[in-house]
């Protein structure tokens, strides 16, 4: 006897209606899954995998529309169900984790309340009655934290509590769409670690959209990889690892950074030049201490040095204060006390500053969508950028400067993309504005927020290239601000690592990578999917 | 200009695209035409008494005459010259004082934030209409006092809105990255900021020109005005004294009535179309309608439509 699968997509099209007719963004994608079981589809921004994560709840917004195929939840048709029946199975059959959980979760009731309202959606249907008290126990979280409101929970805490949400009717199906994207690596192979234990005892199946390769060897049975709304592979982990058929998967496989311990460089001497940046005893707090009881520390005491030329890459999770850090560089943020100097100078805040004054230190930023602004073309975005300049060049000059620019990053010929807009670049495309922009007042220190880490996993490492090429050839310094350590090993002379503000750990990359010495340095290199080294065998996967 | 390149595509698109826009434009510009071509095809002197008093509608006088014998039809044509413009200059000041109090509060905030939301709160709470009267009946009455009046309670809102806007454009990154290569302010505020708030303030516009054309009618109404000038509101306010109502003259209310509604209207279906460039879900709403599915977005159930 065949079971019914937990999911069965066959020949499923979506599309989005535009102003020229629908614009297919799913086609003709089958798969399926079955009871239990964990798939895990894969693919990079815009191929149209959390499309299909949507309509499976027939969760899309307009203007998305189903055009074609069928939909079944255990047997249940989803595409030709009524609207009330489709409301009935979502939740107790079938139900989706969303990436962002401050938008999933009420910021005005409290846990327990959106807890119970999940629950009382199975009344009528007699199942076994939990309490929201069970639920928050099942997801490792104290029930004493029921009475929290999801603003007091840290991202965690909070996708775990949507998670239990998830799981109070024992669906068969959990739809995870990019669940831990938004949050640290600790945290992340935290709450798959959970998610893997409930599913063992529960038994659901489970559909994980992702980009991420190495974290769905650890946690999935099966992977399909999409590209460009189709399916290019469907196959186990296990022989995916070993032999991906597509090129494009392979492609994949491929771009994911890897040390070579083996071939670590020898540390270099230490540069008698003068440092491009030194802080000592950098702090900044938020908030007032005498008002209010207590400050919030984001930078406690930091004693930095970045020689020319060289690349340092500031490895932490969020609200270690990395990004505080850089903002304080670049003279974006003013440190509460302590020294800096960048270049010999303290940073020119930004309420000081004039046109044509140097500029020691630019700033890449890490949000490739908001750092340009939509309206204008990256022409004007570039002009403006060589025009503030130190230099008082003509316009003239500054077109011939700002074509040089985009040379230097790559965007050629210069010409075909001094009319365009933001909307019309590739999300790598616009990052390299970002750093022709940087450039612009030709820098002694670039401090990169995160620079790569909306891109997708295939060109990060070309952006990373670029910056070290950058360095290589206008001889800048590099503060490269992350939270992955795999990509700090790959691009960084030395690493920071940054924990509650403070300096915790720093040294020559591959050192610190292959013999962490703080603790959290450890925990941080355990959690990388995959472990540092790709080779490394999945310590995730439940022993039978 | 390139930027208004892009926004005007967009803009031309969406706006030129939906019937009731159309319809709102068609409207609109005939009330313009019509009115600001009075001097030209207005058949009698709108002050005069040309015919008798309160005659109903003939081939002498298509929209009859008023209590005074003058002709409604030269009166409405004239009078709306009068309502138009002040109504669009009262819309005009008061969306650049919103924008102006807006824009320096979000983007320098601290003591000139604190101050500005001062002052604007102030103004919301001051009572709207009494404060009008009380005004209007000091100053001395005509068009000037009707702005100035108008302007000074009508800012407010438009700041507040504004003011929120602004703000969470103020956090984007492309303000942090124009202010770290060095961009002057009044620039970050004037290139950077104002023209990503396009869709609202041509929304606010569009309501102010509707709030100055009836608060402005309401003023005139009340004997506010200058009764000696010709206007929808005076007009309005003369059917009134001359007991119009009573004598069953109703082309002399019914007439500047009507022009004002019809503005009014024209000028909502407008926003319709200026409300749906600043919100996605409006538009979306409209693109599935043109792929020929009913349901409206806010059934949150994904259509299925099969093209076999």
């Amino acid at each position: 006897m065949t079971e019914t699968p937990a999911l069965e997509i066959a020949h499923l099209s979506v599309g989005y209606a535009g102003e020229n007719g629908t614009i297919p963004a799913v086609d003709d994608v089958s798969f399926s899954i079955a009871p239990g079981e964990f798939v895990g589809l894969a693919g990079e921004s815009g191929c149209g995998k959390s499309t299909i994560a949507q309509s499976i709840l027939r969760l899309l917004r307009a203007p998305g529309v189903i055009t074609g195929g069928a939909i079944r939840i255990c047997g249940n048709d989803m595409l030709t169900l009524d609207d009330d029946s489709v409301r009935r199975l979502r939740w107790s059959t079938a139900s989706i984790v969303l990436q962002n959980s401050l938008t999933s979760l009420n910021p005005v009731k409290r846990i327990a309340w959106q807890l119970q309202e999940a629950l009382d959606r199975g009344k009528a249907s007699g199942a076994a009655r939990r309490t929201p008290a069970e639920l928050l126990e099942m997801v490792d979280i104290d029930p004493s934290r029921l009475t929290a409101f999801p603003h007091e929970l840290s991202g965690g805490q909070r996708q775990r509590v949507v998670i239990a949400m998830a799981l109070a009717l024992e669906p068969a199906l959990v739809i995870l769409d990019e669940p831990t994207t938004a949050l640290d690596v600790i945290v992340q192979q935290e709450i798959f670690v959970t998610v893997k234990a409930l599913q063992k005892r529960m038994g659901f199946a489970v559909l994980l959209i992702t980009h991420d390769l190495p974290l769905l060897f650890e946690v999935a049975d099966r992977i399909a990889v999409m590209k460009d709304g189709k399916l290019v592979e469907t196959a186990s982990v296990v022989q995916f690892r070993e032999h991906p058929q597509h090129p494009y998967s392979r492609m994949l496989m491929g771009a994911t950074p890897r040390l070579d311990f083996d071939h670590a460089p020898p540390p270099k001497p230490a540069s008698p030049a003068a440092p491009v940046l030194e802080t000592e005893h950098l702090t900044k707090t938020y908030g007032d201490a005498w008002f209010q009881g207590s400050a919030l520390v984001a930078v406690d005491d930091v004693k930095l040095r970045v020689a020319p030329r060289e690349i340092v890459a500031i490895v932490g999770a969020s609200g270690s204060g990395k990004s505080t850090l850089g903002r304080i560089v670049t003279g974006l943020i003013r440190p509460s006390s302590g020294k800096i100097l960048v270049d010999g100078q303290p940073p020119v805040p930004v309420s000081q500053r004039r046109k044509g004054q140097s500029r020691a230190a630019q700033m890449v930023f890490q949000d490739v969508y908001g750092s340009l602004n939509p309206l204008h073309t990256i022409g004007h975005h570039l002009l403006r950028a060589v025009l503030c300049a130190p230099g008082g060049m003509g316009k003239k000059e500054a077109e011939a400067r700002v074509a040089g620019l985009l040379t230097e990053v790559g965007l050629t010929p210069p010409a075909s993309f001094l009319d365009r807009r933001p909307h019309e670049l590739s999300g790598g495309q616009r990052q390299r504005v970002g750093l022709a922009r940087a450039l612009a007042a030709s820098p002694r220190l670039l401090v990169a927020d995160e620079p790569v880490s909306m891109l997708d996993v295939s060109i990060r490492r070309d952006i990373l290239s670029l910056i070290a090429r950058l360095r290589d050839e206008q001889g800048v310094a590099v503060l490269y601000i992350t939270h992955d350590v795999v990509s700090a090993g790959y691009i960084a002379d030395r690493i920071v690592v940054m924990h509650r503000g403070k300096i915790v750990e720093e040294g020559p990359s591959l050192a610190v990578l292959a013999n962490p010495r703080h603790d959290y340095t450890r925990r941080l290199i355990a959690a990388v999917p995959g472990g540092i080294v790709p080779a490394d065998k999945a310590v995730l996967q439940p022993a039978n | 200009m390139a930027l208004v390149d892009t926004f005007g595509a967009r803009a031309r698109r969406q706006l030129l695209g939906s019937v009731p826009v159309t319809v709102g434009l068609v409207i609109l510009g005939a009330l313009i035409a019509v009115c600001a071509l009075a001097y030209w095809i207005a058949p009698y002197n709108p002050t005069r008494a040309v015919g008798g008093i309160n005659e109903p509608p003939s081939l002498a006088h298509l929209f009859g005459t008023t209590g005074q014998g003058q002709d409604v039809l030269s009166q409405f044509l004239y009078g709306g010259q009068n309502t138009l413009w002040v109504a669009f200059t009262i819309a005009v000041l008061t969306t650049l004082i919103a924008l102006v109090v807006a824009l320096t509060s979000a983007y320098f905030r601290g003591w000139a934030d604190d101050t500005l939301t001062l002052v604007t709160n102030v103004f919301l709470v001051i009572p709207g209409l009494p404060l009008v009267v009380v005004l209007a009946a000091f100053l001395p009455p005509g068009s000037f006092t009707i702005i100035i009046v108008l302007t000074l309670t009508g800012w407010a809102f438009g700041a507040r809105l504004f003011r929120s806007q602004a703000l969470t454009l103020r956090e984007r990154e492309f303000i942090a990255a124009a202010e770290d290569v060095g961009e002057s302010r009044w620039r970050i505020v004037a290139i950077e900021l104002l023209p990503n708030m396009g869709s609202v303030v041509a929304a606010y516009f569009v309501n102010q020109v509707i709030f100055a054309i009836t608060a402005q009618a309401s003023l005139e109404f009340l004997g506010l005005g200058n009764g000696g000038q010709v206007t929808w509101g005076t007009m309005l306010f003369w059917a009134q004294n001359t007991s119009a109502l009573i004598r069953g003259a109703w082309w002399t209310f019914v007439v500047p009535g009507m022009a004002i509604a019809l503005t009014a209207f024209s000028l909502a279906l407008i926003n319709n179309a200026v409300d749906e460039l600043g919100n996605p879900r409006l538009r979306a709403d409209r693109l599935l309608r043109r792929a020929g599915i009913r349901k409206s977005s806010a059934s949150l159930m994904t259509p299925v439509k099969r093209n076999d």
